[in-house]
């Protein structure tokens, strides 16, 4: 089993990025690889709670499901803050954590690194 | 297991977040003493960052340059890409610890690294 870190790093409503995240999680999950996904900048709005869009995936939902299929999901406190959301804001199962304690961790632990962007 | 990063620049200072936001994740890779070698890489527009003659104050942002300062005084590898700097910049003075780099060699150095990350 190998371990693929996902840096995401764009809001889950701006662009297509969360949807890639999801999909490429799914599939290594699918294969018995280990996810980790640090949420980074705009990125940690995947983390919220109450997601709700009509009309376009739910992010939020999906990647709660995959956190039961063992996906871990850590976003930047500093991020968080920065932009108001406070501990307790995040989906259960999700965790707002830090670049030195958690990112650097998963750096060091991972296989492969992937970073979602523009 | 992943043992040394490089960290991509690739946007300009100011206007957007990205470059500050990869100096400041670069630093905490550093100081987490888990990376055996953690390596900033500025290219295109993010060899801007480079700058010693930023002016930050009169946009009331954070300056990247004390970004890029801290990451050369905690022993990170500071490069900028030679070509893309001087394309952008003539006679550009650097910021100390800033280490100039020919595409050529950027591409080995990049290549020593186990994982790299863009902005």
């Amino acid at each position: 089993m190998s371990t693929m870190l996902i840096q995401i790093r764009s809001g889950t409503m701006m662009n297509m990025d969360t949807n890639v995240l999801v999909k490429l999680a799914q599939a290594a999950l699918d294969r018995g690889h280990a996810v980790k996904v640090f949420a980074y900048g705009e990125g940690i709005s995947a983390l919220k709670d109450g997601q709700d869009p009509k009309r376009f995936p739910n992010v939020g939902g999906i990647l709660r499901e995959q956190i039961s299929q063992g996906l871990t999901l850590v976003a930047c406190e500093t991020c968080c803050h920065a932009r108001g959301m406070r501990r307790g804001e995040e989906f259960e199962g999700s965790k707002i954590g830090s670049m030195t304690n958690d990112l650097s961790v998963f750096v060091s632990e991972c296989d492969r690194m992937v970073t979602l962007a523009r | 297991m992943a043992e040394s990063i490089a960290v991509l620049i690739t946007k300009p200072p100011y206007g957007t977040e990205d470059a500050f936001a990869g100096m400041r994740q670069a630093l905490a890779l550093q100081v987490s003493g888990l990376m055996e070698r953690t390596a900033v890489l500025m290219m295109g527009e993010g060899a801007l960052n480079a700058l010693a003659t930023q002016q930050p104050r009169a946009l009331s942002m954070p300056s990247n340059a004390e970004a890029v300062e801290d990451l050369v005084a905690l022993e990170a590898e500071v490069y900028v890409i030679s070509e893309d700097l001087d394309a952008l910049c003539a006679d550009a003075r650097l910021i100390e610890g800033v280490r100039r780099l020919e595409w050529e060699d950027a591409q080995d150095m990049l290549s020593a690294m186990d994982v790299v990350t863009t902005f």
